[in-house]
């Protein structure tokens, strides 16, 4: 996951960060048990530090996924196309993830205003600000719908090669 | 026409969608269909703790929320869940009757946050539950692990010498089955619509705190309905409150008898035993008058007089 | 009349490749807005979808198996199980469709099953003379058990949606799990018998046997840990995956010292990857779910269901053969995201069981994942194979035929399904 410019670059340090947040997920529930089996101390801050970790390493890793090719799609119609449709198929559907993304990133900003405005808390025994985890939306799916875009123009133009995508093997992320 | 909808968390056959039903009924009555009411429960649209926000923000026209999911904004809410402070059923009948001091504070103030609230639903006072013998004072408290939902709650338990274990409401019955906390904290209906006799023998009516859920509906929205119109909705909401008060009072006594039937014991502890736990508990008011500030203490003086 | 209009529009999109959770979502957010519904729903649902305690475990358990695959573990299972019964007539089949079943206990996922098994059994089958497609058809087939034997992805995300106990899932997975291997494994001996030119394999000493038994056992008693713990009340079913993946380390860098600082570091990035992709299309799912209740989609189809079929059998018997023919074309996330909504109301009504239900959910998908032309299983059996679809879709006929048999006997022995949960 090398090169493609600095919004290739942001969304792939992004990634690692998703990985290693996953990673604090397992150690703090791993925690967690210990404390609360052996010394009768469970936390008050693993639950709600897990979910909110989850939340962003999910919307963090989405941008580089994309550019990797590794979200799951429908190849069975793409795979029967030539070539030049294909490419029209591929244009049409990063158009369609860049508009979406950008609506949702848009859509989701005004609630994370106001959290921070009004100064909202989760009233959870951590009690930790709202917009905590509100900030993910606008701030990931922004930099999902620009690297939709970017994507988009240099397909159009043919820097990058988006028919890599059939049948990676080992590479595809092992789901369900 | 007007349609208005309301999401819900709980599902319809809960005594609080029962209740929204009837709300239903009566404003398709009273209104002869000119208002349609749409219900979505069971969290199709919206979980419990999102209600405030997507109500505030007008995604929805109303929404149920419990009562404590506004403490994010206004504290102030707590003082349903201040240790025995509302520990009756006529106190609590008092403290949300329309127009008296304690709801009017609230409703004002959830008001800022772009929601009008139509009525308050009822559901019950928080119970402990445990096995083998009942939780008759803060000693039987001491290092034992107690299952909390939310921070006041949890701030209660630390305070009289538990140790406070967050637990989502899916995963109480396997944490009590299998030991994972000791003690159980929900609302009597709780345990009946869980079955959690099948896994906790005793019922401790420590009446802590009252569980308290309201209607809100969006300001915008409310504004822009027609005279005619909000009077309906404020005639079959008014209606409705009653309703739920006077059924709260039948649900508890029958969620209870049913306990029994399944073999629990119900424990209700002494004025003396009463006294340890309020002593014990002072220091959780102390910190919250502390966070909540001018509406707090108004609200919490409301309350003390009542 | 709507709700073709709606899955029209969305098969459009998926066709044109569009990924799934965009499609979803972004079908969703087109909804809401021509229905004159708050756009703010989109972002809120989305935010809300991964505000779930049950869903942290998805990640868990992906690192739990993960980590056990990159030390090596399948290669262990698959020595050890050929040791004790690769000398049998079909032996090796059978040691393969075991070394599915033992690894499906630690993994939540059919593909990582699949490709796991794969890698060790697909030489060593083909070596010994048995033909490709049956070779291709066993491991699809077998790595769906990766979804019925606990721990279990599409069971997590079935207890989220529908409220019901992951843990009641889980258990309830092991009898029809069980089942389905025994099935297998007849179908593999009575098959193997028709192959003269089969090689035997010679029987392995004893010493042998003991040693390869040994490496297999700490990733037995993982897989045991795991649930056991959660029914010794140590941990809830969340924390689980935690104390799993936890293991997963234990077992792979300190027992068997087999895992390299860049394995675990590929472990985690890989994990991370499924991670997001699962769970961006949950998020998706959830606007579209969102916009469908408030077109009352669901609420029609309930309605549709109770006043025309009012009997469990024939609602299960269509239901089956509606995701039968859903699951040749959809990919299997989607299929239970997208109809169990939409079939939940219908369950209590008619009687059925939520939880029975979830598990003949899971078996329907299991058929999805190998049925072509969209199946995940038969896509990496291809890429680990080197075979052509045609050669892997071929193999799997036989087992799709003997998992519909298991739904049958399922459906009509519901004990195999429910005991084990109401009675532990
Ligand atoms: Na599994
Ligand atoms: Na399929």
């Amino acid at each position: 996951m090398t090169g493609g410019g600095p919004v290739a670059w942001v969304a792939n340090a992004l990634a690692v960060v998703a990985a290693v947040l996953l990673f604090l997920i397992g150690a703090m529930l791993t925690y967690e048990v210990v404390a609360r089996y052996f010394f009768n101390a469970p936390t008050i801050w693993a639950e709600e530090l897990s979910r909110l970790f989850l939340t962003w390493a999910v919307f963090l890793a989405s941008a580089a996924l994309l550019r990797s090719n590794d979200h799951i799609r429908v190849t069975v119609l793409l795979d029967l196309m030539p070539r030049p449709a294909k490419k029209v198929a591929h244009v049409t559907s990063l158009t369609f993830v860049a508009v979406i993304a950008g609506l949702v990133a848009w859509h989701g900003f005004p609630t994370v205003a106001k959290s921070f405005a009004t100064g909202r808390s989760s009233g959870s025994m951590l009690d930790i600000p709202q917009w905590w985890s509100q900030a993910a939306i606008p701030l990931c799916f922004g930099l999902l719908s620009l690297q939709a875009l970017i994507l988009t123009v240099s397909t159009v133009c043919g820097g990058w090669d988006p028919f890599d995508y059939d049948h990676k093997g080992d590479e595809r992320p092992l789901t369900d | 026409e007007t349609t208005l909808r309301i999401t819900l968390q709980l599902p319809l056959k809960s005594h609080l969608g029962q209740n929204l039903l009837y709300f239903k009924e009566e404003v398709e009555k009273i209104s002869e269909g000119d208002v349609s009411v749409e219900i979505y429960d069971s969290a199709q649209l919206y979980k419990d703790k999102e209600v405030p926000d997507a109500v505030g923000s007008g995604q929805i026209e109303a929404g149920v929320a419990s009562l404590t999911t506004y403490v994010g904004e206004i504290p102030a809410v707590d003082v349903f869940y201040m240790p025995f402070l509302l520990n009756s059923e006529e106190k609590v009948r008092a403290a949300v009757a329309a127009g008296s001091p304690v709801r009017t504070l609230i409703d004002d103030a959830i008001a800022e946050t772009g929601a009008n609230v139509l009525w308050w639903q009822a559901y019950g006072t928080v119970i402990l539950l445990s096995n083998d013998a009942p939780i008759k004072t803060p000693d039987e408290m001491k290092g034992k692990k107690v299952r909390v939902f939310g921070k006041t709650l949890g701030q209660w338990v630390q305070a009289v010498g538990g140790v406070p274990t967050l637990i989502s409401g899916s995963e109480q019955f396997l944490a009590y089955q299998r030991g994972t906390v000791d003690v159980g904290m929900t609302g009597v209906s709780g345990v009946q619509s869980r079955s959690l006799w099948d896994v906790m023998d005793t019922i401790t009516r420590v009446n802590v705190a009252d569980i308290e859920f309201i209607v809100v509906i969006n300001q915008d929205y409310w504004e822009g309905l027609s005279e005619q119109e909000q009077m309906w909705i404020n005639e079959a909401a008014t209606r409705a409150q009653e309703r739920v008060r006077d059924e709260m009072s039948n649900i508890e006594a029958k969620a209870y008898s049913d306990a029994e039937a399944n073999g629990m014991a119900i424990y209700d502890p002494t004025p003396e035993e009463i006294e340890a736990w309020k002593t014990a508990s002072q220091p959780v008011i102390d910190t919250w008058l502390k966070e909540a500030g001018d509406l707090g203490q108004k609200v919490y003086d409301a309350a003390k007089s009542l | 009349m709507e709700t073709l209009l709606i899955l029209a529009a969305l098969f459009a999109l998926l066709l044109i490749g569009v990924p799934v959770a965009f499609a979803l979502g972004g079908l969703g957010l087109m909804l809401l807005a021509f229905g004159g519904f708050s756009p703010l729903m989109a972002p809120a649902g989305i935010l809300s979808s991964m505000d779930n305690f049950v869903l942290v475990s998805v990640p868990l358990f992906l690192l739990m198996a993960n980590v056990m695959l990159k030390g090596g573990v399948g290669k262990d299972l698959f020595a050890a199980l050929q040791a004790w019964v690769g000398h049998l007539p079909g032996g090796l089949a059978v040691a393969t469709i075991l070394a599915c079943g033992v690894f499906a206990a630690i993994s939540g996922s059919s593909v990582a099953t699949a490709a796991t098994i794969g890698t060790v059994a697909i030489p060593e089958m083909t070596k010994r003379g048995y033909p490709r497609h049956f070779t291709f058809g066993v491991l699809a087939a077998g790595g769906t058990l990766g979804i019925l034997i606990p721990p279990s992805l599409i069971m997590i995300i079935y207890g989220v949606i529908t409220e019901e106990s992951v843990l009641a899932l889980f258990i309830a997975g092991v009898g029809p799990g069980l089942l389905m291997i025994v099935f297998f494994i007849i179908y593999s001996i009575l098959y193997a018998r028709t192959l003269p030119s089969l090689e035997r394999i010679a029987k392995a000493t004893w010493e042998e046997r003991w040693s390869s038994g040994v490496r297999a056992l700490p990733t037995v008693a993982l897989a045991v840990f795991v649930i056991a713990g959660i029914y010794r009340g140590w941990y809830t079913p969340t924390e689980a995956a935690a104390i799993g993946f936890a293991g997963a380390l234990f077992v792979t860098g300190v027992v068997l010292r087999t895992l390299s600082l860049r394995d675990l570091w590929d472990a985690v990035v890989g994990s991370m990857k499924t991670t997001a992709v699962i769970l961006l299309i949950v998020a998706g799912a959830k606007v579209f779910g969102k916009a469908i209740a408030l077109y009352r989609i669901p609420q029609d189809v309930s309605a549709f269901i109770s006043t025309n079929i009012d009997s469990a059998g024939l609602f299960i018997l269509v239901v089956a053969l509606v995701l039968l023919v859903m699951g040749l074309f959809m990919e299997s996330l989607s299929l239970l995201l997208i109809m169990v909504p939409v079939l939940a109301g219908s369950l209590m009504p008619l009687g059925i069981d939520p939880i029975w239900f979830g598990v003949f959910f899971v078996i329907m998908v299991e058929c999805a994942l190998i049925t072509p032309p969209v199946g995940l299983n038969l896509y990496v059996i291809q890429a680990v194979g080197k075979g052509t679809l045609t050669e892997v879709a071929r193999g799997v006929l036989p087992f799709l035929a003997l998992m519909l048999l298991t739904v049958l006997v399922i459906t009509i022995f519901q004990d195999i399904v429910l005991w084990l949960p109401f009675h532990l």
